[in-house]
Formats: structure tokens, C-alpha cells, sequence
């Protein structure tokens, strides 16, 4: 009898542990276990509920929202093939599992679950996912959105050496919590920086990882650790090239707030083809009656780095 | 497209699928579907706060004239064009008697 029992547990254990997700961390609210490591993120004890992990993608989805050459959607799974990379295959808001190409690079591989892969499984969570990094000041957090290359993380390390904490580089992940309000997960604290700015601030580019092959930025660890996992978003700038010496902030109000917060939106096309437009629009709307949104038009042809910090320091209230 | 014709007897209403929100003392609107939103100036607003339950044309014209210094005539004109825009958008719905 006590031998069948144990018969009986033993084998359970060896089905449990078949996939060992040996690599923890939490990012986004989420626990997160992964059979490759993702130093990017901030790592945990806790037992995962979202999965990273190597095995068969499927080519094609049964029955696709959306499908372009590189990408297909539905309303909870997601496949993005990356040449040279892998495939990724994202399902129902708790697991990427990658099938990766036979050259592949750990660092390129990272960059796109970083970035499309955990967009994708955010998006599929039903909250609000903006392309935006975000930094914490004075226990609440201040939003940096704007296209690509326009500075957002160049802000966002600024901060970080006036003393604030990076929330998160790229991924903004933001929920409505109970009490109404908009809070900000803490999810990826590194951040990716540009040569010039790892130049200006004395930062070894030989002593940092390169983010992906033929691609000059850089990742920056933070020196300490979040202290805490969420913040109510308070403000957001919204970063854009100008082509006029002097840099501009105005306040943006009614339908140009609501504008910009839309636009910020990570992979703002997928929102339609994952059937969440109705959540997805009720909280740009929620964010837009919280915070003021402002908007930061500066010239980007070179980084000088006195300049910002001057600009960071005149227009920003920071104590 | 043609518009659907409206007189003062006509019954519209918001449809329900709308999101609308004030924002810094303007309304949003916006439409899901078509994923579509509009910024509404004062009067606007306030007609789109009217139609929001069922009311009729003539309802709305009185509401105007009570809170803004315009002619009835002028009044009528511009609110039923104003509301033929809406249907033709698919914002409003017009309510069979």
C-alpha cells in the first residue's frame, strides 16, 4: 500500500519536472520562469506563471487576425519568424516558447523577446502596453514616449544619474488597479543606450554588451535594485524631432493628449487584430484623465550631454 | 452616401458602443469600430450630453435655446444638420417610433 503511494507521487514528480525553468525573474507583475537566462530582467524565487521556453513553433496559425510574411496574429496567439534569429510563438498571455535558428545569437535572440515576443504576450494580458521607457521619481513614475530613436532612453538614463530609478526600457506595461487609478508594473530595468551616450558619459563600450549584431547601442545595468513593483504614472512626456535649435515643451490637451497616448501604443496595428480595442481604448482614455501629457520637440541631431541635463534640470520639478 | 433626412419629431440616440470621456474640459469620443474619435467643441459636447438617452430633436432644440443666445429657426437648422452628420458617421442612432 505505502509503496503504490509512493509509486504514485514519484511519478507525478518526473511529469512536474519534465521542463526544468531553472532561470527565474519578475518583470511586468508577472513571475516568469525561462530555460534560457534573460539577464535583462530583475531575477525571483517566485514560482512562475509565464513560460519561456526552446521547442517547436508552429509555421502558420489556424485561424489568423492578421497575417504578413514575417508575423501572424490572433485574438490570444502570436508568431513572428526573425531571419537569422528563430521563430517565437507566443500563446494566451503565459508562454513563449522560441525554436531557434542554427546560427543564432543569444543577444539578438533576447532583443526580439524583449521586444516583439513579450509585447505580444503583454498585449495578449489585456491591459495597456505603451512604447515608452519609465523612471520613478518620488514614488510615482514619469513616462517617456516617441518612435524609435528619438531619445527615450537617453531621458530615461539622465535620470538615472540625477538618482532615479529606471522602471522600464521600452515596455511600459500599465494596469488600472482597484482603486481606478493607473499603475506601472516595474519590467525591464536595463537599458539600451546609444554609442554617443555611452561615449558622453564615460561609459566603456568594450565593457558592455553590444545589444545586436551590426547595431551600435549598448545595454546599461542598473547600479541597485527596484524598491518596489508598481507606481501610479503621474506624467508623460512625448519625445519629438525637431529640426529648430530651440527645444519646445507644450502641454498637450483634449484629443492631442488622447492622440499621442494612442499612438504610443507598442505595435499600435496589433491592438485591432487582437479583438482588446474596446479594454485597450477605455484605459488610453483612463491614462489621459490622470496624468498631464507634454510634449518634448528637441533637435536630435547630436547628443551633447550638458544640454540635457540643463534642459532636465530647468523644466523638470526634481528635488 | 445619402443622409438620412431627420425633422424635429425624430428621435435619435448615442449608440452605447461609444466610448466618450472629458478630457481637460473637452469631450473625447470615440468609435471602437472604426477605431475613429472626435474632438467636441462646447456646443457639441453639450448636444452629444443630450442625446446621450433617447430625446427628440425638438427636446434638444429647447435645451439649446435655453442655454445659448440663438435664433429657434437658426437653432433647428444647424442642430438637425448637425445630427444628420452624426447618423451618416454611425454615431447616433435614429429611434423608431
Amino acid at each position: 500500500m505505502v509503496f503504490g503511494l509512493w509509486s504514485l507521487v514519484f511519478y507525478r514528480g518526473i511529469l512536474l519536472n519534465q521542463k526544468e525553468y531553472p532561470y527565474r525573474y519578475t518583470a511586468f507583475g508577472l513571475n516568469i520562469g525561462s530555460e534560457i537566462p534573460i539577464p535583462d530582467l530583475y531575477p525571483s524565487e517566485n514560482v512562475p506563471q509565464v513560460f519561456v521556453d526552446i521547442g517547436d513553433v508552429p509555421t502558420n496559425l489556424s485561424n489568423p487576425t492578421l497575417k504578413r510574411r514575417t508575423y501572424q496574429l490572433s485574438t490570444n496567439e502570436f508568431i513572428l519568424k526573425v531571419a537569422n534569429v528563430g521563430d517565437f510563438y507566443v500563446i494566451n498571455g503565459n508562454r513563449i516558447t522560441i525554436n531557434p535558428n542554427k546560427t543564432f545569437n543569444q543577444n539578438d535572440l533576447r532583443v526580439f523577446l524583449l521586444g516583439p515576443a513579450f509585447g505580444a504576450l503583454l498585449h495578449q494580458r489585456k491591459a495597456l502596453l505603451l512604447h515608452a521607457s519609465a523612471v520613478a521619481v518620488n514614488g510615482s513614475a514619469i513616462l517617456f514616449m516617441g518612435n524609435s530613436g528619438v531619445g527615450k532612453s537617453t531621458f530615461a538614463h539622465i535620470f538615472n544619474e540625477l538618482g532615479y530609478e529606471t522602471i522600464s526600457d521600452d515596455l511600459s506595461f500599465l494596469v488600472k488597479n482597484s482603486d481606478g487609478k493607473i499603475y506601472i508594473h516595474s519590467g525591464i530595468p536595463r537599458l539600451k543606450l546609444w554609442k554617443d551616450v555611452m561615449t558622453a558619459f564615460d561609459k566603456d563600450i568594450d565593457c558592455h554588451e553590444q545589444v545586436m549584431t551590426n547595431y551600435e547601442k549598448y545595454h546599461v545595468y542598473p547600479q541597485k535594485v527596484m524598491s518596489s513593483n508598481s507606481f501610479p504614472v503621474s506624467k508623460a512626456y512625448l519625445l519629438e524631432k525637431s529640426d529648430q535649435s530651440t527645444s519646445t515643451i507644450i502641454k498637450l490637451e483634449g484629443i492631442d493628449k488622447i492622440n499621442s497616448i494612442i499612438h504610443s501604443t507598442y505595435r499600435k496595428h496589433y491592438v485591432e487584430y487582437l479583438g482588446i480595442k474596446k479594454e485597450h481604448f477605455s484605459l488610453c482614455f483612463d491614462l489621459a484623465k490622470q496624468v498631464d501629457v507634454l510634449k518634448i520637440s528637441r533637435q536630435c541631431s547630436q547628443f551633447v550631454k550638458e544640454e540635457l541635463f540643463a534642459f532636465i534640470r530647468k523644466n523638470f520639478k526634481l528635488d | 452616401m445619402l443622409n438620412q433626412k431627420i425633422d424635429l419629431n425624430t428621435a435619435v440616440r448615442a449608440k452605447s458602443e461609444l466610448i466618450s470621456s472629458d478630457i481637460d474640459g473637452e469631450i473625447v469620443m470615440m468609435d471602437i469600430e472604426e477605431g475613429s474619435y472626435y474632438g467636441l467643441n462646447n456646443v457639441a459636447s453639450r448636444i452629444w450630453q443630450l442625446v446621450e438617452k433617447e430625446i427628440t430633436v425638438s427636446n434638444v432644440c429647447d435645451a439649446l435655446l435655453h442655454e445659448y443666445d440663438v435664433d429657434k429657426k437658426e437653432c433647428e437648422k444647424e442642430v438637425i444638420k448637425y445630427l444628420e452628420t452624426l447618423v451618416d458617421k454611425k454615431l447616433i442612432d435614429i429611434c423608431n417610433v
